[in-house]
Order: C-alpha cells, then sequence, then structure tokens
C-alpha cells in the first residue's frame, strides 16, 4: 500500500514537474513567437511601405516610358517569341489606321505586303538563328485602308541563353524618302542617260590635270577605250603642242572659278586631229571648294567642212555671177550690132521710095527690129541693175521741163485716139535738183507707156507733188493716172516681177515684155524711192511712186523767151549737131559741113542727140526725123522743153520727101526749119544762112508790162511759187480752170451718194491746184473738208461745206481766167 | 529524441505492463530528466537505450520486438494527433512517400531540432515501393512497425522485409510488396 501511495505520488510529482516543464516551454516559445510577429509585422510594414515607394516609383517611371514611347514619331511595338505583338504605341493609328487595341495580339507578319512576305519572314528568321540583337530591315506594310506604307524598322532580340524571349522594334514610316529616293534615282538615271547619250564628249579631270572620267561619247570621239584614258594626263594625252598657251589661259580661268568656251584641235588615238569646240566648267564640292573641272567637248569637224564647203560654193557662185555678167553683156552686144544694122538697113530703105507694099513690109520689119531692141535694152539694163552696175548719177536737172517734155511726147502719140495726156505740176520745181534724169525719164515713159498701152479712151494723167522737204532733200510723189482697163487686185504683187504681166491674155493683146514694171521698180529702188498702184478692174490704174533729189539751190533762169523762129543776129553759123542715123547720110553731110569749115559733131540717134545737145551750145541742130531709140520728134520736144544749152537753138529737120507730114509735124514739135532729103549742098548753105551764130548769147527778152496776179488772190504765194516764170503760171492756171474744175463740181454727185471715201479721194486730188492759183485760203477749206470725209466723224455737214467751197471757187473764177488771159498776153 | 517518444513509450508499458513498470522503469535508472517527459520537450537519445534495454531485461522481449510493437503503438497515436496526416495520402504507399517530403518537413517548421530518419524511396512497378531507412539510432525495427501498421491502417494488404545495408543499423532497406 505505501508503496502504492508513495508510487502515485512519485507520479504526481512527475506529471506536475512534466507539466511545469511543458508550461515553460509553450512560455517559452509564446515569447519567441511573439517576438517572431513583432519582428514580422515590423518587417512587414517596412516592406509594405517600400513596395509602395517601389510602386510609385514605378509608376512615374512607366508612365515617363509611357510618354516617350507615345510621343515618338515612329511605332513602337513589342512582340513575343512567336510574333505577336504584345503591344504597339499609339502610333500606329497615325501612320496606319489601326487602333493599338486592333494590333494587340495579331502577328506582325499579317501586316507586310504580300509580295515581300517571303523576304521579310527569311531576314528575321536568319537574325534570330545568327542571335543578331539589333537588325535594321525596310519593307513594305499595308495600312489599314489597303494602302502600301514603307517602313523601315530597327529591332532588338532579347535572348535568353539560346532561346528568343521577344522583340522590341521601332518602325519609321519611310514612304515619302523612299519616294524622293526614287524621284532622285530617276532624275540621276534621266541626267546620266543624258550625259552619256548626248553627243557632246564629257571629260572630268582633277585639280592636277588628270583624268577622272571620261564619259562613252568623248572616248569614241577619239577612239580610246575609258581606262586607257583615265589616269592619264590630259595634256599629254590629247594636246598638240600648238595649244598648250590656250590651255593654261583656260585653266587659269578654272582655277578662279570662270567657266570659258574656246575651240582647238586634239589628238586621237590615231594620231589625227579633230576640231572641238570646248566649255570647261568648274565642279564644286559641298563646301563650295572646286575639286576638279568638266570640260565639254563638241565635235566641229562637220562645222569646218560646212564652212569649207561654203566658202568653195561662194567662190563657185560669184565666178558663175562674173560669167554670166559678162555673157549677158557680150550677148547684148552681139545682138544689138545685127539689130542696129537691120534697123538702120529698114531706114535707108525707107529713103529708097518703096512701094506700097514694100513700106507695109517695111514697117514690120522696123517694128519687130525696134521691139527686138527693146527687150534687149531692158534685159541688160535689168541685169545691170541687179548686178549693181547701174548707178544713179548726180546731176542737175529741170524736173518741170522733163516733165513737160513727156506730156509733149504722149499727147503726140495719142494724138489718134481719145485720150487726154494732161501733166499737173505741184509747187517746188523752181530750183534745179539733182539726180538722175535719164531714170527719172525711163521711169515715167514706162508708166506712161504701160498707161497709153492700157487704155481705150479716157485720160492720162500725171502728178507731181512735192510732199516732204527735210534737211535740203526735196521728196516729189508721182501719180500716173489712166482710166484703162485695170488690175485685179489679186494680181498687184505680180506685177512687179521680172517677165510678169496680168494674164496670158494680157501677153497676147497687148504685147510688151513683161520687164517693164520690173525695170520701173528697180530703178526707183535704186534711187531710194517707193512705188505702189492703186487700181481696180475696169476703173483705171493710178501708179503712184515717191523720189527724193537735193535741192540744188540754183533757180532755173525764171524768165524764158518763147522760142522765136528767128534771131536777128546776122552772124554765120559755126557750130553744128548733126542728129542722123543713116551712115551714108552722115557721111555726106559731114563732107559738105567740112567743105564750108564748119565745127560739127554727130549723134547717131535722138537720145544721143539730145545728151550731146545738154553738154555744149550749138548754132544750129540738123535733125533726122526717123532715127532708132528716139526720133526726131521727141528729140525736139525733150530739147525744146527742158532747160538746156540748146533750147532755143534752130533745129532743121531733115525729112524723107516721102514724108509731107513730116514737115508740119515738125513745126508742131518746135523744130524751126526742114529740108528734105535727099537735098543739095546749096539748100542746106541757104538754110544755114539764115541761122545766125548763137555764141554771143545775150537773152533778148521782149520787155512787157510787168504781169501782176489779181490782189485778191495770194500773191504773195504765187509770186514766190512761179517766181516771174510767166507760162508756168499761165500752164498752171489753164490746168487748174480745164481741168481742177470739172472735179471739183464731179465731187457733188458723190456726195448725194454719200460715197465718202471718193469724196475724199477726189479732195485731196484737187487740193493742191489751190495753191497753185493762189486760192490758198480755200486750200485751207479743201484741207478740213477732205480730212473730216476721211474721218470716221458725223458726215452731216459736209455738204453744207462744199456748198461753200463752191461758192468761194465761183466768185474767183472770172479772177483767174482773167489772169490767165494777161498772163497770155504778156507772153507776146 | 523528442518528448512524444518517451510520452507515448511510457504511455505503452503502462497500458501494457502497468504503471509499477514505468516507475521502476524510472527509479531503478540513472536518467538525466529524471523520468520527466513532456511531449514538447526535448531529451537525450540514449536515455530511450537505458529504457528499453531495461524494459528487454525485466519483460525478457527481445529490443527489436519491443521496438517493433512500439513502432504499431505509435502510429495509433501518429492517426489519432495528426489525421491530416493520412487525410491528404490516399493510399499506403503515397503517404509513405510523404513521410520525407512532407511530414518530416512539417515537423522540422516546428522543432528544428529533430532528430529524424531519413526516407528514401523507390517505387517497383505498380505494388512495390523500396524504402530507405537512414539514422544515426539505428531503429529500423520501429520502422518496420509503423510501416506495417501504416499498410493495416490503409487496409492493404502487403509483406514487409527488411535488409540491413550498414551493419550497424544506420541503413536498412525496407521492401513493401502488396499481395
Amino acid at each position: 500500500m505505501d508503496d502504492k501511495v508513495k508510487m502515485l505520488e512519485r507520479r504526481l510529482a512527475r506529471e506536475r514537474k512534466a507539466r511545469k516543464q511543458a508550461e515553460s516551454i509553450l512560455e517559452q516559445k509564446a515569447i519567441e513567437l511573439f517576438k517572431a510577429n513583432e519582428e514580422l509585422r515590423a518587417l512587414n510594414e517596412n516592406l509594405e511601405q517600400k513596395a509602395a515607394e517601389k510602386a510609385k516609383e514605378l509608376e512615374k517611371s512607366e508612365q515617363r516610358y509611357q510618354r516617350i514611347v507615345e510621343s515618338a514619331h515612329d511605332i513602337i511595338y513589342r512582340i513575343n517569341a512567336e510574333g505577336k505583338i504584345v503591344y504597339m504605341n499609339s502610333v500606329v493609328s497615325k501612320i496606319l489606321g489601326y487602333e493599338n487595341s486592333e494590333v494587340v495580339d495579331t502577328f506582325f507578319l499579317d501586316y507586310v505586303e504580300p509580295d515581300f512576305l517571303e523576304a521579310v519572314s527569311k531576314f528575321y528568321a536568319n537574325a534570330i538563328d545568327t542571335k543578331e540583337k539589333q537588325t535594321y530591315f525596310e519593307f513594305p506594310i499595308l495600312n489599314k485602308s489597303g494602302e502600301l506604307v514603307w517602313i523601315g524598322q530597327n529591332v532588338t532580340l532579347v535572348f535568353d541563353g539560346n532561346e528568343l524571349i521577344e522583340g522590341t522594334a521601332m518602325a519609321r514610316d519611310i514612304t515619302e524618302r523612299r519616294h524622293f529616293q526614287e524621284e532622285l534615282r530617276r532624275s540621276e538615271e534621266r541626267y546620266r542617260g543624258i550625259i552619256e547619250n548626248m553627243e557632246l564628249g564629257l571629260m572630268e579631270v582633277d585639280l592636277n590635270g588628270t583624268i577622272v572620267k571620261p564619259y562613252p561619247r568623248f572616248c569614241e570621239m577619239l577612239g580610246y577605250e575609258s581606262d586607257e584614258m583615265v589616269g592619264k594626263n590630259a595634256e599629254d594625252l590629247l594636246l598638240p603642242e600648238r595649244f598648250r598657251s590656250v590651255i593654261q589661259q583656260q585653266n587659269a580661268d578654272r582655277q578662279k572659278g570662270k567657266a570659258g568656251v574656246y575651240e582647238m584641235q586634239i589628238k586621237r588615238k590615231d594620231g589625227s586631229q579633230i576640231w572641238v569646240l570646248i566649255s570647261g566648267a568648274p565642279i564644286y564640292d559641298l563646301d563650295g571648294n572646286i575639286i576638279s573641272t568638266m570640260g565639254i567637248h563638241y565635235d566641229l569637224t562637220p562645222q569646218k567642212q560646212l564652212q569649207a564647203d561654203l566658202e568653195n560654193a561662194k567662190q563657185v557662185a560669184e565666178e558663175a555671177q562674173e560669167a554670166e555678167k559678162q555673157f549677158l553683156a557680150n550677148m547684148s552686144h552681139e545682138i544689138r550690132t545685127p539689130l542696129n544694122a537691120i534697123i538702120g538697113m529698114s531706114h535707108l530703105l525707107y529713103d529708097t521710095r518703096p512701094t506700097a507694099e514694100q513700106k507695109e513690109y517695111l514697117s514690120v520689119l522696123k517694128t519687130s527690129a525696134d521691139l527686138l531692141h527693146r527687150l534687149i535694152s531692158d534685159i541688160l539694163d535689168l541685169s545691170k541693175i541687179r548686178a549693181g552696175k547701174l548707178e544713179a548719177q548726180k546731176k542737175e536737172f529741170d524736173l518741170r521741163g522733163l516733165v513737160k517734155s513727156l506730156e509733149k511726147n504722149f499727147q503726140l502719140k495719142m494724138e489718134d485716139r481719145p485720150i487726154e495726156v494732161k501733166a499737173f505740176l505741184g509747187e517746188g520745181l523752181v530750183n534745179f535738183l539733182i539726180g538722175d534724169d535719164l531714170l527719172l525719164n525711163q521711169i515715167l515713159l514706162n508708166l506712161m507707156g504701160n498707161a497709153a498701152k492700157f487704155t481705150k479712151e479716157g485720160h492720162i494723167h500725171l502728178y507731181v507733188n512735192l510732199v516732204d522737204i527735210s534737211e535740203g532733200k526735196k521728196t516729189y510723189e508721182f501719180r500716173v493716172e489712166d482710166t484703162g482697163i485695170g488690175i485685179p487686185q489679186e494680181k498687184m504683187d505680180l506685177i512687179f516681177q521680172s517677165f510678169r504681166q496680168v494674164d496670158g491674155d494680157i501677153k497676147r493683146k497687148f504685147g510688151g515684155t513683161g520687164l517693164g514694171l520690173t525695170i520701173t521698180k528697180q530703178l526707183i529702188d535704186l534711187q531710194g524711192g517707193t512705188i505702189s498702184v492703186e487700181s481696180d478692174v475696169g476703173d483705171g490704174s493710178t501708179f503712184i511712186f515717191r523720189l527724193s533729189f537735193e535741192d540744188s539751190g540754183r533757180k532755173i533762169e525764171a524768165k524764158r523767151t518763147l522760142e522765136t523762129p528767128f534771131s536777128k543776129k546776122q552772124n554765120m553759123v559755126k557750130k553744128v549737131l548733126v542728129v542722123e542715123d543713116n551712115y551714108m547720110n552722115r557721111k555726106y553731110i559731114s563732107t559738105i559741113l567740112t567743105k564750108w569749115d564748119l565745127d560739127f559733131k554727130m549723134a547717131h540717134n535722138g537720145k544721143e542727140g539730145v545728151e550731146m545737145a545738154a553738154k555744149e551750145k550749138y548754132d544750129v541742130i540738123l535733125m533726122d526725123i526717123q532715127m532708132p531709140i528716139m526720133d526726131g520728134y521727141e528729140a525736139t520736144i525733150n530739147i525744146r522743153n527742158q532747160k538746156n544749152l540748146n533750147q532755143n537753138t534752130d533745129i532743121i529737120a531733115l525729112t524723107a520727101s516721102a514724108m509731107i507730114s513730116q514737115r508740119d509735124k515738125a513745126f508742131e514739135m518746135g523744130m524751126t526749119d526742114y529740108i528734105s532729103k535727099p537735098f543739095k549742098p546749096n539748100t542746106l548753105l541757104e538754110k544755114l544762112k539764115l541761122i545766125e551764130s548763137q555764141e554771143v548769147t545775150e537773152d533778148e527778152t521782149l520787155e512787157n508790162e510787168p504781169f501782176q496776179f489779181n490782189e485778191k488772190l495770194d500773191r504773195q504765194y504765187l509770186e514766190e511759187v512761179y517766181e516771174g516764170d510767166l507760162e508756168y503760171a499761165a500752164d498752171m492756171f489753164e490746168t487748174f480752170l480745164e481741168v481742177s474744175v470739172p472735179e471739183i463740181y464731179s465731187i457733188e454727185e458723190f456726195i448725194k451718194s454719200e460715197n465718202w471715201e471718193k469724196v475724199g479721194v477726189l479732195g485731196h486730188k484737187v487740193k493742191p491746184a489751190f495753191s497753185m492759183v493762189g486760192l490758198t485760203n480755200l486750200h485751207e477749206k479743201v484741207a478740213a473738208f477732205e480730212k473730216q470725209a476721211r474721218s470716221d466723224e458725223p458726215k452731216n455737214n459736209l455738204p453744207n461745206q462744199y456748198q461753200n467751197i463752191l461758192k468761194e471757187l465761183e466768185e474767183f473764177l472770172p479772177i483767174l481766167k482773167e489772169d490767165l488771159k494777161n498772163m497770155l498776153n504778156a507772153g507776146r | 529524441m523528442k518528448g512524444i517518444v518517451f510520452t507515448e513509450f511510457m504511455e505503452m508499458v503502462e497500458q501494457k505492463f502497468g504503471y509499477e513498470m514505468v516507475d521502476n522503469l524510472i527509479e531503478e535508472n540513472e536518467l538525466p530528466s529524471d523520468g520527466v517527459y513532456t511531449s514538447i520537450g526535448t531529451y537525450e537519445y540514449g536515455e530511450m537505450v537505458t529504457l528499453l534495454v531495461d524494459l528487454s531485461r525485466r519483460t525478457n522481449i527481445e529490443i527489436p520486438k519491443l521496438l517493433y510493437t512500439f513502432g504499431q503503438y505509435l502510429f495509433n497515436t501518429f492517426v489519432a494527433g495528426y489525421p491530416q496526416f493520412f487525410e491528404k495520402a490516399p493510399n499506403a504507399f503515397d503517404f509513405l512517400e510523404s513521410i520525407e517530403k512532407y511530414i518530416h518537413v512539417e515537423v522540422r517548421k516546428l522543432y528544428p531540432d529533430a532528430e529524424l530518419p531519413t526516407f528514401e524511396t523507390h517505387r517497383i512497378e505498380n505494388n512495390t515501393l523500396k524504402m530507405i531507412y537512414k539514422s544515426e539510432r539505428k531503429m529500423a525495427d520501429f520502422a518496420q512497425g509503423l510501416i506495417e501498421a501504416t499498410m493495416a491502417h490503409y487496409k492493404e494488404d502487403a509483406v514487409v522485409t527488411q535488409a540491413k545495408i550498414e551493419e550497424e543499423g544506420k541503413v536498412v532497406h525496407f521492401e513493401i510488396t502488396k499481395k
């Protein structure tokens, strides 16, 4: 029992101890726990704070990066190892049109343009294989609208050991850049194409003169291969010795930055030399320093050849022209001689008393020969003019006299036709003019001759008016007006061309060489004048030309005596002018004149006669009638009407006995006597005795009462214009009364029909005449009248004006008539 | 050695031989702890050896058998005290495998200084498990008891064989083959 109790006590004690042990252990553990907890909590708090801070930092940092990434111009994105887009910044919407939410979780290769897919895949697959961390590649992408956008992207690949984790990419829109690149490339190609294909040879040379780049065409030009030229010294290779100095100068210029152009020869590979035109210019680098020179070479070989050819051709042409001239000169002479013989012979035949039949044949012969002669002369003249051999002479001449001669001449010619020939002279014909009267005569002859040819009836008027004075030169306007068949508008230009006539019909109907107007125009051109024509078919033609002459300053002697058949002195003639085309006759006359110990000169035709009469004063002129070129009548008219030394010299006509009518005409023309062929020497002598020597020439004017113009006229003006030349004045007054006045009245019908154009034309025509009769006030009124008729202004008061003019004119008419009568009387 | 071993051992001794035996064991042996054991305490392993030896002398039961029996007894304590470990493993082999991987890990969390054996497990086909027991305390029989109790608990019929690899018994192979 005790033992049990003791055992139980021991158990209890052990239990209690064990319990206490446990409690102690627990407490310890509790304390440890508590401590651990505390530490944990503290740690926790710390950690939380740190975490919060870190989180904030991270957030800020993320925001910063976000902002950077978003504000980039490029698309920035991340793809995972499979190529899926895990993030893309919003720039993608700007550049490609996709929202970044749309693209996330899609494959980036899906956006590549199909044709390039293989290339892109290959490129990146290769990069991954070779672990290339940084790559750059360009390829096209299709944007949301399906359009092509070129991308250039940098990709950074992230590897963990051998495994690809992800990639970061920055993609740039390079579409524009590519576009420009393409443009640039194309432009470059174009220029290169141009340069390479130009027919010019280009060569670039550095500052040492070493050839840097010879272009293909240049190599071709010289026969070199490109590599044969590169690296060589340009001068040594290409330059002939004699051009060294030229090059040196050019090089110096090039160094200074001056471009230049020059010609010289350069050596080809085969040693031959070619002419080139070289243009050199400096080439600059980006900093503006000269780094080399570009030479452009233009092959002048064809040019030089052309030059040589031209020289040759010119020479040949000149020789040909010379030959032609010679030919023409010779030919014309060759032709003229026998022609003259034919003409001469036909004249002689006239003197052999031909039968009526024979006379007919002779007439044809003569006409033909004359025509032929004229043709030859025309051709020769034309060729002379063309060759520039014809020169306008400068001689003093009397324009008024010239015109008057022509008038008389043509009046004679138109005798048997219902055509009135009249010359109207304006002012300014008082002085001798300086010019070529022969040419002027020929011109007027041509024009009036044409007028005569083409006019059946009506009139041929010649108007001569002074239209301009400047610097001592007087310009005259000549108008040859006819009422002939007229010229159609479309042929106006034609008629001045050589050998052209209006049409074939004209040629047939009217004949002619067709050279007349051409020569006329040439003669006018030669003297610096102008010619034109106004015409309408059926309405006649007016040829108008202007020529300028210098005023000699010398007055043509105002006072002229009218011819008197016989002068009063009684000295025997000493000097004789013989105008005779027939050789035998000349021989005959010369024999007898020599026997009588007289001075004489021979002229072979009228023209020569006139020329010679102009040169020397003779006591008498023996004038044959029928002569070639110019007959006796014409010659006489000339001599009588133009101021010359022999104007009053006795002229004895040598008439053909068969032609009685010649005598009358001779007197009419102004010849003073006649003698019919054949004649005895004595007959001639008697005639000569009647004439006296004119050596001691004194102007014997019959003094008459000095004439004065009516004071109602512009006396001062009239005296200035006519300077006492009453015949001139009388002529003008007569013309005014007989021609101008009717014309003035004719204006009335055109006013009635309101044909203002015609009114203007007629007004213009008659206007100068008023001054010529001293009606200067009326001249003004007519001028105003004409101006208005020709203007665009309203014409309703023109009829009034006209009536006023007429009224005033009618007042003056009796005065004019009275003065005219007095003038004519004063002459007697 | 953890207190629970001693407290359970004493319980078993009491249960099987009465408290007098317990008392004798304590009173008659030099024990540094004076036989005062709490399950959460830690005592020298040598005390267990002393107790075992003395018990074996007094009962005439060999130590191995004592250990084997103790193992089976302790299994029940474990089942009652830590049911979660058994709920976690659906079968015996899974449980045996979890001792090293999981159970002893948890024990060390609470009692870092616990001296525990290590088990290396290998499954051989579907019905054989090899467990390699390593311990300085050489209590393989104890382990066998536990193992067999485990098989019984999971109602899996099996044969458990033991093979010494190290002569002192520090390394032992167990082979558990299900029938």
